[in-house]
């Protein structure tokens, strides 16, 4: 029964990857090599269109596998056997930490916690950035330094940044309008 | 056929088992409408979170903090530090905090498959555009300009989540410090957080030590300045 098999894998891949959906993948590589269902060469590519479509990007792979190896229902059944671990676990705890988080310790040691994870996330922004802004490859071939930034992302950058602290509308309405304006100007 | 309401009213109030159920009824009516637009919510987060896993902390704050007001921003970082350490996806086990917080067990459960059903329509259901979708230009510049977007989606909840985090000397340096961390030697989170919570409470143990001293030696100042005697006879 492939369904079975499909579910306890990722239910032990919704167990084990702590840390979000990138942490995923060494067990998906494990995974293909343990059964034959799909190449090393199909994760990567999958990651690809992981990250472009709408979604977590762990949703979206476990999605994408279980729909290539066993159709819609096993698609289904892979997205939902790689969460349940997590909203047993959360489901469980919940109760503990509504009932801690207003205790004077928590809320000290919260007090310290809050701006490390707002420094994570700095440093995951300056990732994003250097993905997006910074071409590395480019810059070794041509050795100009102007050729390091691409221009037309940090000018979208810039203005979408102004306009966000400008006028404070919905991430969504940004996100729409630079699919518009990307398939605009870059023609 | 025309119901007359009061007299059905009235046999209901009159009626214990009828307005028991009655009430059960509405009661769980209104779960039901609870749960409903708990659904809702998560399935429009979960149909708006593009790339990287950093994207979601700008949906987040758009929707359940400015817009709906259901949790604050120091609650928000407060679950996104705990789902760092814990198992799953982040964006599952938050939107199960968060569900949890508004309908219980089962409200978690809703929130959780809330966020997960989109993306599931979306990968079952268009599969079989995706031989192109990855080449296809229009595709390719409109991925390019949203991922710079993105970034400064971004950059601009970071930027709130500076104002309204850090406030004093302390939290600056445990920003610069973890970020300088982070940027140098990529040290996985699920160390950084416990090694602040537990800085985070012999900070503010040891501030209160202090604080108490300097308070206890001000006062004893002040005992000691009692002495003098206000003696205006003796002045002039």
């Amino acid at each position: 029964m492939i369904y079975l098999r499909l579910a306890y894998e990722f239910f032990i891949i919704g167990l084990f990857a702590i840390g979000g959906g990138m942490a995923t993948l060494p067990f998906l590589y494990r995974l293909a090599d343990k059964t034959g269902w799909f190449t090393a060469k199909f994760i990567t590519d999958m990651v690809v269109v992981a990250e472009s479509t709408p979604g977590p990007i762990g949703i979206n792979m476990a999605t994408y596998v279980g729909f290539s190896v066993a159709g819609m229902l096993g698609g289904i059944i892979a997205t939902f056997s790689m969460i349940a671990p997590a909203i047993i676990i959360v489901t469980l705890l919940s109760k503990t930490i509504e009932k801690y988080q207003r205790h004077p310790i928590m809320r000290d040691g919260f007090y310290a916690v809050r701006p490390a994870v707002v420094g994570i996330i700095g440093a995951g922004f300056y990732q994003v950035l250097s993905n997006v802004m910074f071409n590395v490859s480019l810059y070794e071939q041509t050795k100009v330094i102007r050729d390091l930034i691409t221009k037309k992302e940090v000018i979208v950058f810039i203005i979408f940044f102004i306009l966000m602290r400008k006028f404070h509308l919905h991430a969504m309405f940004y996100i729409c309008l630079a699919a518009i304006v990307g398939i605009i100007f870059k023609l | 056929m025309k119901l007359n309401f009061d007299k059905i009213r009235k046999k209901i109030m009159n009626n214990k088992l009828l307005y028991c159920v009655d009430k059960y009824r509405k009661i769980v009516r209104s779960r039901a409408y609870d749960l409903l637009m708990l659904f809702h919510a998560f399935f429009r987060i979960g149909s708006m979170s593009f790339g990287s896993g950093l994207t979601m902390i700008p949906i987040l704050q758009a929707e359940l903090v400015e817009k709906r007001h259901w949790v604050k921003v120091e609650d928000l970082l407060n679950y996104y530090a705990l789902c760092q350490g814990l198992p799953g996806i982040m964006m599952v086990n938050i939107s199960c905090f968060v569900g949890y917080q508004r309908g219980k067990k089962l409200g978690s459960i809703v929130a959780a498959l809330g966020v997960v059903t989109p993306s599931i329509i979306i990968i079952t259901g268009l599969a079989k555009l995706f031989t192109n979708y990855s080449t296809n230009p229009y595709i390719t510049h409109a991925l390019n300009a949203v991922s710079a977007c993105v970034c400064a989606l971004i950059f601009s909840a970071t930027v709130t989540m500076f104002r309204r985090v850090i406030k004093d000397i302390f939290s600056f340096i445990v920003f610069a410090v973890v970020l300088s961390l982070t940027l140098l030697y990529k040290p996985s989170p699920v160390i950084i957080i416990p090694v602040s919570l537990v800085v985070g409470i012999v900070y503010c143990k040891v501030y209160r030590m202090i604080e108490g001293k300097w308070k206890q030696k001000l006062s004893q100042e002040i005992d000691s300045n009692d002495n003098f005697d206000l003696d205006f006879s003796s002045r002039s």
